[in-house]
């Protein structure tokens, strides 16, 4: 059986606010030193597939950037390896993506030129560790034209994702869209093996959805099989989802130390971590080039982050290269890249100004992130200055009065 | 600037690091959490422009050959020029090991006029430094010499351990003596020179016929001295020749002072080295980490205090490190304490194992001169039983099968050397 996966990276990913400002959803750093595709990317490599096309088209340059040729998960490669493909121009017209069933559509080629019989679709952001060969084995033996993976989720979870009914032998019989309430206890996660004839045939035609489009009218036939996963998956839709996903880390922390199944990722030139003697680091994972010099718990640093004497960050995730300032208080909080705080400013409410207070300029109200700050890339909070629980600052501003 | 090619003399048997080098040459034993000392003069090479780097190896070199590779973290890995390792080998003209420094550039005189170059760099793996060799190349290229030689400051008291160079004010060197009983400058010769390539061609096959065991700071440099042909590059950075266990322990710790002596923590110019694919390190809610270099890959749940921790460290519960180096893979179990100890790769320590609390100063009984400055050093892959223990300055070294050692407490200045384990 030969494969070749698409991952599909196109969203806009608006829902995770500041963060996908500039730069794809499957960009967005994950667990310390990871971006959100690296966990597909490694699945695929452990899983034995070798060819992976990713489908992008939104701000992709800093995922461009980040696969580079693909060394890091060892898919720089004669045949086969990993490619970025963006919407082209056909000499006709230019297209973009108009949805996922589409996007599948404008490289048809591909997929016609490959030797493949069987074709993975994975949704580029998603946290998972998933082997993909015993879905793979399971669709071969069933010899339907599509197989999906599906996962029980709690009733109150249902309205989040595609719902499945589906029959003892694993045949789907039903899928409802996000439905407000649902009695079908399986979500379909976005991960889909198709025969390569079938998916030949059937794309085109003003097709644009994989699940309205392809999956809805094909289960009618009786030809989309459901695949059960049991493990940890989460799709990363908001900044609330990202939030948990990354603090769950803290807890549970083998999805990225498993050294039987190695996240790979770009590496980096960083010398190791440096806790000061006026340091103290708890329950919290810390990346090569911090230097910590104040108090971490219950969060998580990205590379080359800095905490200055005094500082203190809690519950929070620091993305790369950001610096916080002596005596700044960060609580609950997302930090873009090189985001600086300065001295004694608070983020995230830990010394926060009474409520009723005007909100200072570029602030956005909290609701949108379920209560978590989100500072965006290269955005400066001054020296005393702060910003509220949950207050979003949008990239390069600067937030505080200049003294 | 003149076109210049480097050989790196990475071959030394680095006997006065003692268990560290017992597998793998000295330019490969880790420093600083995550480099091997190789990778500091690799990294000079790489920010000077230096694109021709031929390593000259003959001490168990498996692991130094494994980390360098193809070159690839330093940009070596190139279509021309590039990252070649020379061994000693068989063949028509040179069939030996190499019996000194300029004798494996000797083994390799062929090769080396072939070379297209004007000069030729001669570096150690064993040093530990930042500098930029362009500044080097300029100066060889107004001294008008045909070679030149890097000298550094060091401590008076240190000179012995040194070639010291006098120099006058426009860099002729006037005396220089291979480390000398009582010495007349503070100018240390860091073992690196730049030759012009057809002179040193000619003199490395001249100087053979006298000694076999052809050298560069017994023979060469004091030859060139005698003839007025080598002038001196003073060099005023940081620079380090690890030569023992203790010096190797005090630069270890020297990371962790406020202004450290050597910087590691330059975003524009980090030290490159291989890079790795472990996760970030993870410290639980019992854990507590301070003063410390901690690498990728560490799961830290007991304390980490004053120490360097290499990837993949896992220290359990309850466990205590303090003063400590340890190296990659290794376990420290359950409520085990280890104070002032360097710890090779792939070391166990069993549960409640208390490592290096002695007070005494008794140096070690095997090796004196190695151990007593108070530090226990424990070799590769040895397995401590749980509740063990070992004092201070004590020598350890199970088997590479990781079989545990025997479960005898080790004193003071007491040593367990497994069975095969040449010291």
């Amino acid at each position: 059986m030969k494969i070749i996966t698409l991952i599909l990276a196109g969203g806009t990913g608006k829902e995770l606010s500041v963060l996908t400002r500039h730069r794809a959803k499957t960009a967005v750093p994950f667990g310390g030193r990871y971006r959100i595709i690296d966990f597909c990317l490694s699945n695929c490599v452990h899983s034995g597939i070798h060819e992976v096309a990713i489908l992008a088209q939104y701000s992709p340059k800093s995922l461009i950037d980040h696969i580079g040729m693909g060394k890091a998960w060892d898919l720089d490669r004669k045949s086969g390896g990993v490619y970025i493909l963006q919407p082209t121009h056909d000499g006709a017209a230019a297209m973009w993506y108009r949805g996922t069933a589409d996007a599948l559509y404008q490289n048809l080629d591909l997929i016609r030129n490959s030797k493949a019989d069987t074709i993975l679709v994975l949704s580029g952001d998603q946290v998972y560790v998933m082997d993909y060969r015993p879905m793979i084995q399971y669709h071969a033996a069933h010899g339907k034209a599509i197989t999906l993976a599906m996962k029980k989720v709690l009733p109150s979870q249902r309205s989040r994702f595609g719902m499945v009914r589906c029959a003892a032998g694993g045949l789907v019989t039903a899928f409802r869209e996000k439905p407000t309430s649902s009695t079908y206890r399986y979500a379909s996660l976005g991960i889909y093996l198709f025969r390569r004839d079938f998916l030949l045939d059937v794309l085109g035609g003003g097709k644009s959805d994989i699940v309205f489009d392809v999956i809805m009218p094909w289960l009618k036939r009786g030809e989309v099989m459901g695949y059960r996963f049991d493990g940890y998956w989460e799709d990363i839709g908001s900044i609330a989802s990202y939030y948990r996903a990354s603090l769950r880390l803290l807890k549970n922390r083998l999805m990225i130390t498993d050294a039987d199944w190695p996240i790979f990722t770009r590496g980096s030139d960083l010398p190791p971590a440096r806790c000061a003697d006026s340091s103290r680091v708890a329950n919290s994972i810390v990346a090569d080039g911090c230097i910590v010099k104040g108090e971490v718990t219950g969060s998580i640093l990205f590379p080359g982050v800095t905490v200055e004497c005094g500082a203190r960050i809690k519950d929070s995730i620091i993305f790369s290269f950001a610096r916080v300032g002596k005596d700044a208080a960060v609580e609950r909080a997302i930090l873009d890249k090189f985001v600086s705080v300065g001295h004694g400013a608070s983020i995230g409410g830990m010394r926060s100004a009474s409520p009723g207070r005007r909100s200072p300029a570029g602030l956005r109200p909290a609701e949108e992130t379920g209560g978590v700050a989100v500072i965006g890339r290269e955005a400066r909070v001054l020296p005393g200055a702060s910003t509220p629980r949950g207050g979003i600052v949008e990239p390069h501003r600067v937030v505080g009065r200049k003294k | 600037m003149a076109r210049t090619v480097a050989f790196l003399l990475a071959g030394g048997v680095g006997k006065r690091l003692g268990l560290l080098t017992r597998y793998r040459a000295k330019p490969a034993v880790p420093f600083g959490g995550r480099y091997r000392i190789v990778d500091f003069t690799l990294t000079n090479c790489f920010r000077s422009g230096v694109e021709e780097v031929y390593v000259l190896t003959q001490y168990i070199s498996r692991s130094l050959v494994r980390h360098i590779g193809i070159g690839k973290p330093w940009d070596l890995d190139r279509m021309t020029g590039g990252l070649h390792i020379l061994h000693p080998h068989l063949g028509y003209q040179a069939a030996d090991w190499y019996q000194g420094t300029a004798d494996a550039i000797y083994q390799n005189l062929a090769m080396l006029k072939r070379l297209d170059c004007e000069n030729v760099m001669i570096l150690s793996g064993d040093h530990i430094y930042r500098m930029d060799y362009r500044a080097f190349m300029e100066f060889h290229a107004s001294s008008g010499k045909p070679a030149s030689v890097a000298v550094v400051k060091v401590p008076k008291a240190l000179a012995s351990e040194f070639g010291i160079a006098t120099v006058d004010t426009e860099g002729n060197i006037t005396k220089f003596a291979e480390k000398p009983a009582r010495a007349d400058s503070n100018l240390a010769s860091m073992g690196i020179y730049i030759f012009n390539k057809e002179y040193l061609h000619s003199l490395i096959k001249a100087l053979k016929a006298r000694h076999e065991d052809l050298d560069f700071g017994k023979h060469v440099i004091p030859h060139l001295v005698s003839k007025g042909a080598i002038s001196a590059y003073r060099f005023g950075g940081y620079w380090l020749d690890i030569g023992t266990l203790r010096s190797y322990y005090a630069a270890s710790l020297d990371l962790l002072s406020n202004n450290p002596r050597l910087k590691l923590y330059s975003h524009s110019s980090p030290i490159l080295t291989v890079p790795d694919d472990e996760p970030p390190f993870v410290v639980t809610k019992e854990g507590d980490v301070r003063d410390s270099i901690i690498c990728n890959g560490c799961i830290v749940r007991g304390s980490v205090h004053r120490s360097i921790l290499s990837p993949r460290v896992m220290v359990e519960k309850g466990a205590h490190v303090e003063g400590s180096i340890i190296f990659h893979d290794c376990v420290i179990g359950e409520g085990a304490e280890v104070r002032n100890t360097v710890i090779d790769k792939g070391v166990v320590i069993g549960p409640r194992a208390k490592i290096g609390s002695g007070h005494s100063l008794v140096p070690n009984r095997l090796q004196p001169a190695l151990l007593d400055f108070g530090v226990t050093l424990i070799g590769k892959k040895t397995v401590v039983p749980g509740s063990l223990r070992i004092g201070t300055n004590c020598l350890v070294s199970g088997t590479l099968d990781r079989a545990l050692i025997p479960r005898r407490d080790i004193e003071d200045g007491g040593s367990y050397i497994a069975a095969n384990t040449r010291l």
